[in-house]
């Protein structure tokens, strides 16, 4: 399972589009190492890469925590 | 990866060197019970994990522990004072990449005087060639080494590539719930999602508890918002408590229920063994009843000896032989009196006569004999000469008839009269004539009657061993126990009851998590309505984000947990169809079936999606094996497993010739390399030229290996080697 796999299976989530973080035409073109301009979805990059690259869950936290805060 | 090669010397019963080579597609090693099978596999184990399968132990042992043992005795018993080794070494080559890996393992002993002196450790090296064509280099480092094993083998997929046939029943144990979750953890990817889900959670759990801190700096009322703070958090850590009860509670649900289902699923099969149970009592009851009445037969056969008089079998012609000396013996006693009768007839007649010309005793015997000695007649006086007809006449006068009269009269018919035993004998002889007559009747009567319980008994002996084999039969098949059989009742009116407790107690929990979150929210209403400002939107959109992505993380481990699911129970009934078609006996399909705790459990189905009860232990151990070929499989993309070899003895021995051919077309599908040992194709000739020539299976190399003294005849093991032979 790659981290492109990993990625796709969370942009399926319905709550995306629900909650208006994006439109299905831009989840069909968007790639893991394309920016999508979406916080939520940086988030799950952020996430994916970290947990396939071996990184602890407390670097990755602070990741995401970094990149929210900006 | 592929193995290319193992290489053998001296090892257990492989005396001498022996090597074998095989390419992708299914590799066969055949041979019967005994051949050395499992001693190829323990070769295979041995190099990488430096144990062997212990029979008398039932288990696997290091080195340490078997020493000397894994040398072959031809080697120990030929070798002269020094050294006395083995070794095996396997050669793995990564198509993709073009390397290849040579690991060897090697044991070595000493001899002294003759005797051996044992070491303790095996020696492990690991060849290492970058590219297949360049030579091989030394892997020094351990950890290297390690690393290698590791990747030829990851530890955590071992149990599911190289088993034994025993083992396959215990890689998903029915019994345990969590056996197929942890394999579809192992093999699967799903364990990063459950990562991601974690990650998720801490971050929202961060993401919340600044925000939190942000509304109570924020407050109008501190020491209100500080209160409220610490009910919230009281309420947080309650609602985790009845969380976790909640987990708890769902786990002994599924326990109770899978348990309920398993003794449902048991209870036709119980009741099939009580039922026989019930049929051996009366076929017992019946056999002693035969039992004692054949006793019985068996004493009054030698009572009727006397008492119905079967001695006199055979003595029929005496009685009639009697019988005709007795009418002789009475015939001539007739004859005696008619021949008495007659002379005393004749004497009359005489006395008669002589009573007609002179009264007895006249004259006077003294005159008589003197006219006889004068030879004259004293009467008329004339002259009588000696013997002249009237000296004769004179004569007759003193032979007196009177006197042989007397003699005839008191003449016995016989010396000894035995008239009357005589008569007394034929009498009862002729008494008994009539018992003898009906002997043979009474005979044949008592050994038809014999006879007749015998078969009876015959029949009953039949009929329990039949009763006896369907009961183990039964018990086999449903892995049931006669206690299992006999208390399954009670056990599933218990673990019934057990699952409504649960239920119940479930349903209390979930309404008051339910009632405590409703809590928590107007809690944190009130928190937000002290919040005197703007809460920043930055802080906001984080703690919405992340909330989402907690959320978004669990749905979606959910969604592939249950599209992996789906894939599997697709995968394993293509899998489980295609090993069954060699047998139309086996029934309906893999179900993997979720239960309240989570985890799944394979079922068997019927067509509509009834659980079919009563499978046998064939059919369950071939939905074990799809649904661990399913999972392996499940991680790759087209289906085939690339990297890893299925190395598996004896995996048919457990159900049986008519799957064989079967599983073999799903093995050489599924995986790019396997090498299984097998007896099925020892035995069955035809089974071994299908195997060679069928176009469905993807057939690799395939070798014969034969001892050279059979199992039975190794009392001295001195001179065991193996053969092998390559059939392709």
């Amino acid at each position: 399972m790659t981290r492109e796999n990993i990625f796709k299976t969370y942009l399926e989530d319905p709550l995306l589009i629900e909650k208006n973080y994006i439109t299905q035409e831009k989840i069909d073109k968007l790639k893991i190492i394309e920016q999508s301009g979406v916080k939520l979805i940086e988030v799950f990059k952020l996430a994916i890469n970290g947990n396939i690259d071996g990184e602890t869950e407390g670097v990755i936290s602070r990741k995401i925590n970094q990149y929210l805060n900006k | 990866m592929i193995i290319e090669k193992i290489e053998l010397e001296n090892f257990m019963c492989y005396a001498g060197k022996s090597s074998m080579e095989f390419t992708e597609g299914i590799n066969v090693i055949i041979g019967d019970n005994g051949y050395g099978k499992s001693k190829l596999y323990d070769a295979f184990y041995w190099v990488m994990y430096d144990q062997v399968f212990v029979p008398e132990k039932k288990e696997f042992q290091n080195t340490k522990a078997v020493k000397s043992k894994i040398i072959s005795d031809k080697a120990k018993s030929n070798a002269k004072d020094g050294k006395v080794s083995t070794s095996v070494s396997i050669t793995f080559h990564n198509l993709e990449k073009d390397n290849v890996y040579i690991l060897e393992r090697k044991y070595t002993a000493n001899i002294l005087d003759g005797k051996i002196v044992e070491t303790n450790d095996s020696e492990f090296t690991v060849m290492k060639k970058d590219l297949s064509y360049l030579n091989a280099k030394m892997v020094n480092d351990e950890e290297e080494k390690r690393r290698i094993v590791s990747n030829i083998l990851p530890p955590k997929m071992k149990d599911y590539l190289w088993f034994q046939g025993e083992q396959v029943e215990s890689i998903i144990d029915f019994n345990k719930q969590d056996t197929l979750t942890k394999a579809i953890n192992v093999l699967s990817s799903i364990t990063r999602y459950d990562e991601l889900k974690e990650i998720a959670a801490a971050a929202a759990k961060s993401g919340n508890t600044e925000y939190d801190r942000e509304v109570r700096r924020l407050s109008k009322d501190i020491d209100k918002s500080e209160e409220l703070g610490k009910q919230k958090t009281k309420l947080e850590e309650r609602v985790a408590d009845l969380q976790k009860d909640e987990k708890e509670v769902n786990e002994n649900l599924s326990r109770a229920e899978a348990r309920c289902e398993e003794l449902l699923n048991k209870q036709a099969d119980a009741q099939k063994v009580n039922e026989l149970q019930e049929r051996k009592k009366g076929v017992f009851n019946l056999l002693t009843e035969l039992n004692e009445a054949l006793k019985e037969e068996q004493f009054s056969f030698h009572r009727k000896m006397f008492r119905n008089k079967w001695v006199l079998k055979g003595t029929e012609s005496l009685h009639a032989e009697f019988s005709n000396r007795f009418s002789i013996y009475e015939n001539r006693k007739l004859e005696k009196a008619a021949e008495i009768k007659a002379t005393l007839a004749a004497e009359d007649a005489v006395v008669k006569k002589l009573q007609t010309r002179l009264p007895l005793d006249v004259p006077e015997p003294i005159y008589v004999q003197r006219m006889l000695d004068e030879e004259k007649c004293l009467v008329c006086d004339r002259e009588a000469k000696k013997y002249s007809e009237e000296w004769n006449k004179i004569k007759e006068l003193i032979d007196r008839p009177d006197k042989k009269l007397k003699t005839a009269e008191d003449e016995p018919i016989s010396k000894q009269n035995f008239n009357d035993d005589f008569k007394r004998l034929y009498q009862n002889g002729l008494a008994l004539t009539h018992r003898i007559e009906e002997i043979d009747s009474d005979i044949k009567e008592t050994l038809k009657k014999i006879s007749s319980i015998n078969t009876k008994i015959k029949d009953a002996n039949k009929q329990m061993t039949k009763v006896e084999e369907d009961i183990q039969k039964l018990l086999s098949d449903t892995s049931l126990t006669l206690d299992d059989a006999t208390n399954i009742r009670n056990e599933y009116s218990v673990q019934n009851k057990k699952s409504k407790d649960f239920r119940d107690n479930l349903n209390k929990i979930t309404q008051q998590i339910e009632h405590f979150k409703s809590t928590l929210k107007s809690v944190n209403d009130q928190l937000k309505e002290l919040v005197t400002g703007e809460i920043p939107k930055w802080l906001i959109e984080k703690k919405d984000v992340l909330n989402d992505f907690e959320s978004i993380a669990s749905s979606t481990r959910d969604r592939v947990f249950n599209n992996l699911i789906s894939q599997l129970e697709k995968e394993a009934n293509s899998h489980y169809e295609a090993m069954t078609s060699g047998n139309k006996s086996t029934r309906g399909q893999i179900k993997l079936r979720r239960l309240p705790n989570g985890n799944f459990m394979p079922e068997i189905i019927d067509n509509s999606g009834v659980p079919l009860l009563g499978s046998n232990t064939s059919n369950l151990i071939l939905v074990k094996l799809a649904t661990i070929m399913a999972i392996i499989s499940a991680k790759s993309n087209d289906g085939v497993v690339s990297f890893y070899t299925l190395i598996t003895d004896a995996p048919t021995s457990v159900f049986g010739e008519d799957y064989t051919m079967g599983f073999c077309k799903t093995i050489s599908k599924v995986y790019r390399q396997s090498i299984i040992m097998s007896k099925e194709f020892y035995k069955n000739q035809n089974l071994r030229n299908e195997l060679l020539t069928n176009p469905d299976i993807k057939i690799g190399k395939v070798f014969m290996i034969t001892p050279s003294i059979p199992e039975t005849e190794r009392s001295n093991r001195n001179n065991l080697s193996t053969k092998i032979e390559a059939l392709n």
